[in-house]
């Protein structure tokens, strides 16, 4: 689905994002909340 | 985690990988740097460590985006990204690759699309390995050519290559 949300910023909430989790599951960011996390995104190319 | 449909590049704005992104024990961001980051660069590590340590990571690094897509545009971009994916994970490549194609002329510097494109075109020069030094020499042959053929986005061509 196509969102037309302005896209985050530093010093904003970071959005809540679902994504599935390499073995299974899934995992959304906002589950993380309490601990500093450090989002790391890379490609295969 | 798998972000297949580019989730994360529509929500953050982010045009290249690798990415790193701090959030705050609250959800807030409080550093991003798109592209380049590195575990092997120590300047990127010490921001991490800062982070950790409950200090100011410090400034993130600036936007030195050659030009910047309106809303239409960008999200006439995203949609052709991931139609384009679409198409693709049904067997229609030579369409995908059009899609793509259309959403690099509006977007010559995004990185995401080029590399989709390369990995659909070059298949070779990503498996087993990806050839870096061939994206190397890739990137700015490609760039001089499409200057030349007149698109380099909205703002014309303000950032000469070579």
């Amino acid at each position: 689905m196509a969102t037309t949300q302005a896209p985050a910023r530093v010093g904003d909430t970071l959005p809540d994002i679902t994504l599935p989790k390499l073995g299974g599951g899934e995992l959304n960011l906002s589950d993380l909340r309490g601990k500093r996390v450090l989002l790391y995104m890379w490609g295969s190319w | 985690m798998a972000d297949e449909h580019g989730l994360t590049s529509r929500l953050l704005d982010y045009k290249a990988v690798p990415n790193g992104v701090l959030v705050d024990t609250d959800g807030t961001i409080r550093y991003a740097k798109y592209g380049g980051f590195s575990v092997d660069k120590p300047e990127d590590v010490a921001v991490v460590e800062r982070f950790l340590a409950g200090e100011d990571p410090g400034p993130s690094p600036a936007n030195n985006a050659a030009y910047t897509l309106g809303p239409v545009e960008k999200e006439l971009v995203d949609t052709k990204l991931r139609f384009g994916r679409l198409l693709d994970s049904v067997g229609k490549r030579h369409e995908a690759l059009s899609e793509w194609q259309t959403a690099l002329h509006l977007d010559p510097d995004n990185l995401v699309i080029r590399k989709q494109i390369w990995s659909v075109r070059y298949p070779e020069r990503f498996h087993p390995e990806i050839d870096w030094a061939w994206q190397k020499e890739q990137l700015p042959k490609e760039r001089e050519a499409e200057i030349a053929a007149g698109f380099c986005g909205p703002d014309g061509c303000p950032v000469p290559w070579g």
